[in-house]
């Protein structure tokens, strides 16, 4: 599997980079670790030119290389880095030209498991060839205020995707499996199995009808979910509740519970105009949210 | 199978189709904003053709606002629908898409690349640091007032490109920590960028917006005003702005450290083995100043563009830049956009648009515009400054420029004040060059560009109108 964990700055990107880590190793997976830098309007790209040439003949590293030098060395000494080098010199020199990225090229991150990469643009633009170009399976990115985000997340990049929305390293979470009879939930339930085996959490399994009668598709999908954690020995429980699906999901979610979610598989243009039950629960949810497809 | 499969794909294209829409936005909107202004019947007052002009620049706007095309691809746009639209042809819209003022701009970028090149940068950390010394406010005001001269010749970008690692560099030898630096990194770093943009204004070959005036004056026989005539009515507003920008700085960032001993000292230790001026800067500073001294001399005769086309080819004669460093360094979508919004401001101006804007305006104040002069000078300035804001300073100037000088009274005057305001970029980290260089650095926050820019903007614009009703009449 292949893991693109996008980081923006020391300040806010360590809660993403350390789950994103713990999920990567968990499914031993390659992480790209991604820093796309903003958009230089094009008025002002030969100033850029040229203030990148001094900078570096000063040895002034781009801010792009500062953040990649701080995940390397956050991941390499939480121990995700086998051979990892405390004093490898972070230089601009290392940047390797690729065809629509630049990749930071260490002798420790050359290898199948670790690569360090810079793109600029827009970010939904950047992480959507990312995916297109290498063929990630999940996208791992910090909260974002705006709204429209949650969208073309979910609608444009086509990975899964998890959003680290105020994660705390320190707390204990359970994972909270969203289960109704759409068709990525059994994918999602077998997703959060390995999640639950690698990083020891329980599991609760959360099915929501809008009525008092639960219908056969869900009432069966709960079931097959209880069943596939019970054979896998993963510690569970499954819970059903009537009401808005979404404000449950929120409700059940609190802030101490990663939700899992399959994302869905109606029309493109319904979700374009009035959004879809992942993209609320994503623009709604106070905590970590994983979307799988 | 093979009809999921179909369906897949199907919801595959439509969700690819939905993201070019998404993505492409501004730019439908810009065309069907052409659109229904072509379709809505052309008021009585203005020729189809300037209502098919007015469009064009509308939509150009938008596309420039929202980056919805690359630079080059506005250019190409702004060509293809004079001629599709049929407000000239393809001979005439090629003609007016070259003119000395293009040349300028072009030579005075390629001008830039080539002094860039130079490695003059170590060079004037040392001089800067043996005038100042190693006190904190006496380094910001070297920075200041040395980029705001630089700038005033050679372009913002150029200067700000040179000087920022010098302020990088003081600001990382003085503590590792980003965060013990935060007012230390912006009171610099804001100098760099506030001089060099104040200084922009200072000649022709400043900034690419003042090329641009000087082209419509020219082709609206208004005025024949050369280089030292710029300077002689812009440089007194540098001079005075120059002190308020340093109280504004030291109001907003209060420095961390009032002396920076231990960073000066290593700074000259790495910029020491720079060792003494080569031949090459010596030969690049005098080609330099023979371009500035034909500027000033041979202007009226030669051309400003050709003149700064002559000092590229000087350069590049004797080996002190080579094609591919001055090719990497200028940005020639820029040159493109420029000629092109020049070419539309001809097209505004030959089919009536820019009067009947500026007549639409005057009408809209009630006449109070035409009566008195200081509020169509204050108009000018506010109108400018805002559009200078969200769009570029030069292609808020080609486009406004035009309708400026028909707003009445004295265009010499109205022209100053586009030019000038038009750099009053301080608002965001985005307005101008300068700042948003500085702004990728990551060394300084966005919430501080407003901070420190709505009060440089405002005494900025007082400064403005006070030179234009004081000092610019003792000058006619």
């Amino acid at each position: 599997m292949k893991f693109l964990i996008a980081v923006s700055s020391e300040q806010f990107s360590q809660p993403t980079l350390t789950i994103g880590m713990q999920l990567a190793n968990a499914f031993q997976a390659q992480a790209t670790i991604a820093y796309v830098e903003p958009p230089v309007a094009s008025l002002y790209a030969d100033g850029m030119n040229m203030t990148r040439e001094t900078m570096e003949k000063w040895g002034i590293p781009q801010p792009g290389v500062e953040v990649l030098e701080w995940a390397y060395r956050f991941i390499g000494e939480a121990g995700y880095i086998e051979n990892y080098d405390a004093d490898i010199p972070f230089q601009q020199s290392k940047l390797v030209n690729k065809a629509r990225h630049r990749e930071l090229v260490l002798p420790s991150t050359f290898s199948d498991k670790l690569r360090l990469i810079m793109r600029q643009g827009d970010i939904i633009r950047e992480l959507r060839h990312a995916v297109e170009e290498d063929a990630y399976d999940v996208t791992i990115i910090g909260a974002s205020a705006q709204r429209k985000m949650a969208h073309d997340l979910i609608e444009y990049i086509n990975s899964s995707t998890f959003v680290v929305n105020n994660f705390n390293a320190d707390l204990t979470y359970k994972l909270l499996v969203c289960v109704d009879d759409s068709k990525r939930t059994r994918q999602a339930i077998r997703t959060a199995a390995v999640v639950a085996e690698a990083l020891k959490l329980e599991v609760e399994v959360l099915t929501v009808s809008k009525t008092t009668r639960f219908g056969t598709g869900y009432s069966n999908a709960h079931q097959w979910a209880l069943d596939y954690l019970e054979q896998k020995g993963i510690p569970h429980q499954g819970i059903k509740r009537t009401g808005d699906p979404v404000k449950t999901f929120i409700d059940e979610q609190g802030t101490d519970k990663i939700l899992v979610m399959g994302s869905s598989s109606g029309s493109a243009l319904k979700k374009f105009f009035r959004g879809s039950k992942p993209q609320q629960t994503l623009e709604a949810s106070k905590g970590p949210i994983l979307i799988i497809k | 199978m093979v009809k999921i499969k179909t369906r897949t794909q199907h919801s595959r294209l439509l969700s690819n189709i939905l993201y070019w829409i998404d993505k492409n936005r501004w730019l439908l909107i810009a065309l069907l904003v052409g659109l229904v202004l072509n379709l809505i019947p052309t008021p009585g007052d203005i020729s189809e053709a300037g209502w098919r002009t007015l469009s064009i620049a509308v939509m150009v706007l938008i596309l420039i606002v929202s980056e919805a095309l690359p630079l080059a691809g506005v250019a190409l746009f702004i060509a293809v629908m004079q001629v599709v639209m049929g407000i000239a042809d393809s001979g005439e819209v090629a003609s007016t898409f070259m003119s000395d003022a293009v040349f300028f701009i072009m030579g005075s970028l390629m001008l830039a690349a080539a002094i860039i090149h130079q490695g003059l940068d170590a060079r004037l950390a040392l001089g800067i640091i043996r005038i100042t010394g190693n006190k904190t406010s006496r380094i910001m005001v070297g920075l200041l007032v040395i980029s705001a001269i630089l700038s005033s010749f050679i372009g913002s970008h150029t200067v700000v490109a040179m000087l920022l690692p010098v302020g990088m560099t003081l600001v990382r030898y003085t503590a590792a920590d980003k965060k013990q630096t935060v007012n230390l990194s912006a009171l610099l770093l804001f100098s760099i960028a506030y001089g060099a943009t104040i200084g922009s204004v200072g000649t022709p070959s400043g900034g690419a917006r003042n090329a641009i005036i000087l082209g419509y004056w020219h082709d609206l026989n208004i005025t024949e005003i050369d280089y030292l005539a710029w300077m002689k009515y812009v440089y007194p507003l540098i001079l005075v702005e120059l002190p308020f920008a340093v109280l504004v700085l030291r109001w907003v960032f209060k420095p961390e450290y009032k002396n920076l001993d231990s960073a000066v000292r290593k700074l000259k230790v790495k910029v020491a083995h720079s060792g003494i001026m080569t031949g090459q800067q010596k030969l690049s500073i005098f080609f330099f100043l023979l371009t500035f001294l034909g500027w000033i001399t041979l202007s009226q005769k030669l051309g400003l563009g050709i003149i700064a086309i002559a000092g590229v080819l000087l350069y590049l004669a004797f080996g002190l830049v080579s094609w591919e460093d001055i090719d990497r360094n200028t940005n020639w979508g820029v040159v493109l956009l420029f000629a092109a919004a020049i070419s539309l401001g001809v097209q505004m101006r030959r089919t009536g648009t820019a009067l009947w804007v500026a007549d639409n305006l005057i009408g809209l104040t009630g006449d109070m515009m035409a009566a008195s002069m200081p509020l169509r000078d204050a108009f000018i300035m506010i109108i400018t400054t805002t559009m200078a804001n969200t769009l570029s300073a030069a292609a808020t100037v080609a486009i406004l420029g035009p309708i400026n000088i028909n707003l009445g009274g004295d265009p010499v005057t109205a022209g100053f004040i586009t030019a000038i305001s038009s750099a009053f970029g301080y608002f965001t980290a985005t307005a101008a060059p300068a700042t948003m260089i500085i702004y990728s650095s990551g060394m300084v926050r966005s919430k501080q560009f407003l901070r420190a820019g709505w009060r440089m903007g405002v005494v900025s614009m007082a400064l403005l109108m006070l030179v234009t009703m004081l000092y610019w009449p003792l000058l006619q």
